[in-house]
């Protein structure tokens, strides 16, 4: 008998879905998906979590198998116009690099940027948050997640609320950033 | 009556939902599964709720089901709900303020069926997640709670716009000088704030919603809140959001200033819950059997429970 991995299962994407939102409503929360991945990582649990034929993915470093993908059934798109762009953060953006920011009437467009990296919660990246959900101020530790990212991401969402939804994944944690936050200790250059 | 009447309910609709998605393998003895919705029109709530939460005040739309209760009473928040939903879940419902109206006993039976394992309380303090119509409990919500709440007309803008594509526009330009005007004229002519409910709202500085039939004295409980507070419209297909620790402020002008209701008395004294003798709850109008008026709160939990300390 197919052992259908857990995150498939209607019960542990509930679960997922719930630290999702927590770590949306609480930027730099980190979540510790790990009860209910089974073999599979963090990406594959979130990815798992919220796609479906109706919505379209970009994976141009390919960090999801063909097998994966065709259970995901989103369709492929660029990173253009995709709805979830997964990106492997541990290089820094390609030259030209700009996901969906959504329109004015419609900023809910803006694509769902999956950054994947090595290190939540320590590391010698430090990110001081501000924004709805936090409390005042918010510093959080990231590692091996290319700072070019963050100067991207600032450029992305300065025009608010055109902008993208970010959520930080390691093989087991997720954090998010979600548009609406500012990122204070950032030195703007690139 | 009425769990028989939602047992058929749920029977008629469960055969138009068709097929299950393969991964959702929970079904129970009725044959529906957990929750209700089935997992496509979970993920489609889903998604919206974090695009909700990530543009504090901006409506979201999505494509809202079919639910085999009457619309306006609460298919949004019930969508919300469902789609949030676990087993280990401890749901509290209200409406009115009240745990026991026909609305939220009928909401409440629904969830029991559809999600076993759910533990139902009246209790805000041990409550989970909360489904409400018009009040938000007065009982501080607490950190890491959640509030879902009813919502009948999502946009505020619809008294000075009635084309929703301009009203968009005007969203996202944040463009709310019409509203404002609409708002002054009413406060010069009346001279004092005459909107009772659903009282126009400015999240993070940005969106300006609705923040549905909840009375002003409510409004103010928003502002930097602990809880997450979620607004669903089925009629309308819209999600929108109000984030923990967000402002949100009450429009108003520095001449006539936003405050919420008045509960004093001819003799200026702040009047009291007949029943519990609270002086700081929201009170409802009764009229008492020989015709006198009375009040007590709306809030019946937490009317209750301030009997229960003074026992
Ligand atoms: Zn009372």
């Amino acid at each position: 008998m197919l052992a259908i991995d857990a995150i498939w299962q209607a019960e542990t994407q509930q679960k997922i879905f719930r630290a999702l939102l927590n770590c949306m409503s609480l930027p730099g929360e980190i979540a510790d998906l790990s009860p209910y991945l089974g073999n599979s990582s963090a990406l594959l649990g979130v990815l798992a979590t919220l796609l479906d034929g109706t919505v379209s993915l970009s994976d141009e470093d390919e960090l999801i198998s063909q097998q994966v993908r065709h259970l995901l059934q989103a369709h492929t798109a660029s990173s253009e116009i995709a709805n979830f762009v997964v990106k492997d953060a541990t290089k820094p953006p390609q030259e030209g690099f700009l996901p969906n920011l959504g329109e004015l009437p419609n900023p809910e467009k803006g694509a769902t940027l999956i950054l994947q990296g090595e290190t939540l919660g320590v590391g010698d990246l430090p990110l001081l948050l501000r924004g709805p959900g936090v409390n005042g101020t918010r510093k959080v530790s990231i590692a091996e997640f290319h700072p070019e990212w963050f100067i991207h991401r600032q450029q992305w969402v300065e025009n608010f609320p055109l902008g993208i939804d970010l959520f930080l994944v390691t093989f087991t944690q997720v954090m998010a950033i979600p548009r609406a936050i500012t990122i204070e200790n950032l030195k703007l250059k690139i | 009556m009425i769990q028989s009447l939602t047992d058929e309910a749920i029977q008629k609709n469960g055969a138009s939902v068709g097929v299950l998605n393969t991964a959702s393998s929970e079904t129970n003895r009725y044959n529906y599964q957990f929750g209700f919705l089935d997992e496509y029109a979970k993920k489609e709530v889903r998604r919206t709720l974090l695009k909700a939460v990530a543009i504090p005040g901006y409506q979201v739309p999505y494509a809202s089901r079919e639910m085999p209760i009457a619309r306006g009473f609460g298919t949004g928040g019930l969508q919300i709900t469902l789609s949030l939903i676990g087993s280990n879940e401890i749901l509290k419902v209200i409406d009115q303020g009240s745990d026991d109206s026909v609305n939220a006993v009928n909401i409440r039976k629904f969830v029991a069926t559809t999600c076993p394992g759910v533990t139902l309380t009246r209790q805000t303090a041990e409550a989970t997640l909360i489904q409400s119509r018009h009040r938000i409990p007065e009982k501080r919500l607490k950190f890491g709670q959640i509030l879902v709440l009813q919502v009948p007309y999502p946009d505020p803008l619809v008294v000075v716009e009635p084309s929703e594509e301009k009203r968009k526009i005007m969203h996202g330009d944040g463009d709310y000088a019409r509203l404002w005007v609409k708002l002054y004229e009413d406060m010069v002519k009346f001279k004092e704030i005459t909107i009772s409910h659903r009282y126009p709202t400015r999240i993070n500085g940005f969106y300006v919603i609705d923040p549905s039939p909840i009375p002003r004295f409510d409004v103010p409980k928003l502002h930097q809140a602990e809880a997450l507070c979620l607004f669903g419209a089925g009629r309308e297909k819209k999600i929108y959001a109000v984030p923990p620790y967000t402002d949100a402020e009450p429009l108003s002008f520095s001449d006539i200033p936003f405050r919420v209701e008045d509960f004093t008395d001819e003799q200026g004294n702040r009047r009291t819950c007949q029943r519990c003798g609270s002086m700081t709850s929201f009170l409802n109008e009764l009229i008492d059997s020989k015709g006198a008026k009375v009040y007590q709160c709306s809030d019946s939990n937490y009317c209750d429970s301030q009997l229960g300390d003074q026992k």
